[in-house]
């Protein structure tokens, strides 16, 4: 795995049952994960092993994942990377029983090992498209930092609802 | 639209939502067509950048 490009996933979270949880998930998955309360620790990590997608838990103030962002926008490697909100689940008891993963590309819900990394790989391989492909002239761009992290599910209800309106 | 497109983070879909806004209380249908449209382009084209 280590000879990978983009092999792995980077995780910031303040909330260690997300970061066992995950840690837990990826045993044996085909990403590493490297997990961390902020960038700052992981820099060389990351470096050596630049990651396919950024996961950052919603639990964060906006303020603080605005912070966040533009931090790890100051790191070269990881700037412009897909980054995914990532929200646990949890029960009464604090117990995780699944994730909602928000992206530019909608959002999903994983309560299974298998289904958490669907969802991850259909971002990453969603987000590598985007990216790819020709970007027509007028291409409008916004920065991520300033979005909330349902974005994704909005510009889509919107698209949804004016396509329908075509019909 | 007009109060969502802020709120999400998207000022552009708030200006069109205005603009739609206005142009239905005055029945401007021609207009409300022109701004759906722009919203449309406005949602193909939107590439979100995590960079300064």
């Amino acid at each position: 795995m280590r000879e990978g490009k983009d092999r792995s996933v980077l995780l910031i979270s303040a909330d260690l049952d997300v970061r066992d949880g995950l840690k837990e998930i990826f045993l044996g998955a085909p990403w590493l994960l490297v997990a961390a309360v902020n960038p700052n620790g992981v820099m060389e990590k990351v470096r050596e092993m630049p990651p396919a997608v950024i996961l950052i838990d919603t639990s964060f103030y906006e303020e603080e994942r605005r912070h966040l962002l533009a931090a790890l926008n100051q790191i070269d490697v990881l700037r412009g990377k897909p980054v995914v909100f990532l929200t646990a689940e949890k029960d009464r008891d604090g117990r995780i029983g699944g994730w909602v993963l928000k992206g530019l590309n909608g959002e999903a819900k994983a309560s299974t090992r298998e289904a958490f990394f669907a969802s991850v790989g259909q971002m990453i391989a969603l987000s590598g498209k985007e990216t790819a492909k020709d970007a027509p002239p007028s291409q409008e761009v916004v920065d991520g930092r300033l979005l909330h992290p349902d974005f994704g599910k909005f510009k889509k209800y919107l698209m949804e609802r004016f396509a329908r309106s075509d019909a | 639209m007009k109060g969502s497109g802020g709120g999400y983070g998207f000022d552009r879909i708030t200006d069109i939502g205005r603009a739609i806004e206005e142009a239905a209380k005055i029945g401007h249908r021609e207009e409300i067509h022109e701004q759906t449209e722009a919203l449309k382009i406005y949602l193909e084209r939107l590439e979100v950048v995590y960079q300064g």
